[in-house]
């Protein structure tokens, strides 16, 4: 019997090259979702804007019992921000603008507050730098 | 069916198809016009092929993204430095500002068949008020109009439908185009299968990929989920994509090179034809356009800065003026290549501008593969195999393209 081994090759090419990664790596996160559900792991909650926040294991789990604990300082992150490179104020791309963040630990375990919270830091800056700019003048 | 299953399923379709249709411009209308005419049915399978690995690198931008929290231009410049960065979006930049130049050309030949107007000042005009829309910062609204407007696109939907009802034997042979892939001379179809991966390959969707990723803090356990969107974007858009090809299979003339070549595919739709084919190709043009210059800027500020949110890089600075440099210099690009390739049709112009941005279309790619990689236990060892395949024969293909082209 004449097997076309050529059609074979460009039918397995066309296959394990387009369709099937897709689908194998569908299920295989499906699965990695699964198990850790299972094993009452969480991943990947915690957000990492650059290296510079790191969060330990035990912060990025989610606690069962959540209260409201004194604030605490929790880390620091330096924004290379775009106003601190354009400020006729502050010359110079090797200044970079300095902001603390204090951030408590509900806020901390809470993803989406946590984004929000980073997010909102340039708007923050710009207007007091806009207030700080009217003052000088 | 129950009430609530159906719900779903139009909950699906409605945003798979308007995303697809809206996402279709004048790249892969001209490429795919192109291909069906000259070679029938013979390329569907390509076209299925490209689309496939596109969904296969949003899928990986989706994991990466979740896991890093950063934009891929970022991560990247940690990894692989600030240099090779630079070179990279560089590359990417010069795929979006061809894509923006036939966007624009497109938009002016149109006018051109349209209302006879010199294709010149239709490209001047178009540009300015693209630059228009994208200095006024704030055009949602008007960005809902032009999707709406873009659906008009659809009719090759409906056209390819109506030519399998009026001609059911192709549907069987359409379908086995796309499953067995007919025999073909690659050597001599190069540039063109090169073509249809520039058309289908959008480099810029992957930055928004991952920067919707991010924007929306999405956790591990909705990936999937997200995977199956990305899913239904690839049904639709394959769907739109090979409706293109098989209506200027049935209708467009074998040699078509003109935009008015390229309406003949829609002659079904009697005098209407043009008209919708220029309400279509001028919104998703400009809803193209605006979605690069966004994107032009989120790289910059990205591999600047830090990872911001598009709203947060559309009231920047730097958006103003990346808005202008784009338009400025994608008109000049525009005026060079119409002037270039004055002795081809519009067909010809879309055909160098889609291989450009195959020739690109691996930079993505090549910085989402490396990011997959570094995610550790996280990745899949066959991905991580396939996926670095899948990018060193882009990277493959794309160099010997290259040296084709230059006559080596």
């Amino acid at each position: 019997m004449f097997i076309d081994v050529g059609l074979i090759v460009k039918v397995f090419i066309y296959v394990a090259g387009g369709i099937m990664p897709f689908v194998y790596n569908y299920y295989f996160v499906k699965r990695k979702v699964s198990s850790s559900e299972e094993g009452g792991e969480v991943k990947n909650n915690e957000r990492r804007v650059s290296d510079e926040i790191q969060l330990g294991s035990e912060e990025a789990k989610p606690k069962k019992t959540m209260s409201v604990e004194p604030i605490t300082l929790s880390n620091t992150l330096s924004l290379h921000y775009i106003h601190s490179q354009e400020s006729s104020e502050v010359k110079g791309g090797t200044t970079p603008l300095y902001v603390l963040l204090v951030i408590d630990q509900n806020t901390m375990n809470n993803p989406e507050t946590l984004n929000k919270v980073i997010s909102d830091v340039p708007k923050i800056v710009g207007t007091f730098e806009t207030s700080m700019v009217k003052q000088q003048s | 069916m129950h009430v609530s299953k159906v719900k779903k399923f139009f909950g699906i379709l409605g945003p798979g198809l308007i995303s697809a249709v809206s996402g279709l411009e004048i790249t892969n209308i001209g490429a795919f016009s192109y291909v069906g005419a000259a070679y029938g049915y013979k390329l569907l399978w390509i076209i299925v092929f490209a689309s496939s690995i596109m969904a296969l690198l949003q899928q990986l931008a989706v994991h990466v993204s979740v896991y890093t929290r950063e934009g891929l231009v970022s991560e990247i410049k940690r990894i692989v430095g600030r240099n090779i960065t630079l070179i990279l979006i560089v590359l990417l930049l010069l795929a979006n500002i061809v894509t923006v130049e036939i966007n624009l050309i497109g938009v002016a030949f149109t006018l051109q068949q349209l209302l006879s107007v010199p294709w010149a000042l239709g490209l001047a005009s178009i540009s300015l008020i693209v630059l228009a829309i994208s200095l006024q910062k704030e055009y949602r609204y008007l960005e809902r109009i032009l999707t709406i407007m873009s659906l008009v696109l659809s009719v090759y939907i409906v056209v390819m439908l109506i030519y399998i009802v009026e001609n059911p034997e192709e549907l069987g042979k359409i379908i086995l185009s796309i499953t067995i892939p007919p025999n073909v001379e690659f050597k001599e179809l190069f540039m063109d299968i090169l073509a249809i991966f520039g058309a289908a390959a959008a480099p810029y969707a992957l930055i928004f990929q991952s920067s919707s990723v991010i924007m929306k803090g999405m956790k591990f356990e909705e990936v999937p989920e997200e995977f199956l969107d990305i899913l239904t974007g690839l049904v639709f858009s394959t769907f739109a994509s090979i409706s293109i090809a098989v209506v200027a299979a049935a209708y467009a003339p074998p040699n078509a090179s003109s935009v008015y070549d390229i309406i003949l595919a829609l002659r079904a739709l009697g005098p209407y034809a043009t008209i919708l084919f220029s309400v279509g190709v001028f919104a998703s043009s400009i809803l193209a356009i605006e979605a690069i210059i966004l994107c032009n800027a989120y790289i910059l500020y990205e591999y600047k800065y830090l990872t911001l949110s598009l709203g947060d890089v559309v009231k920047s600075k730097l958006y103003s003026s990346v808005s202008f440099v784009t338009i400025v210099v994608s008109v000049i690009f525009a005026f060079l290549h119409v002037y270039l390739r004055s002795d081809g049709g519009f067909v010809d112009l879309v055909k160098d501008s889609s291989v450009l941005i195959s020739f690109t279309s691996w930079v993505p790619a090549l910085m989402i593969v490396i990011l997959y990689w570094k995610i550790g236990e996280e990745a899949s060892s066959f991905i991580k195999i396939v996926s670095t395949l899948i990018v060193g024969g882009l990277i493959a293909v794309n160099l010997a393209g290259i040296i084709a082209l230059i006559g080596l």
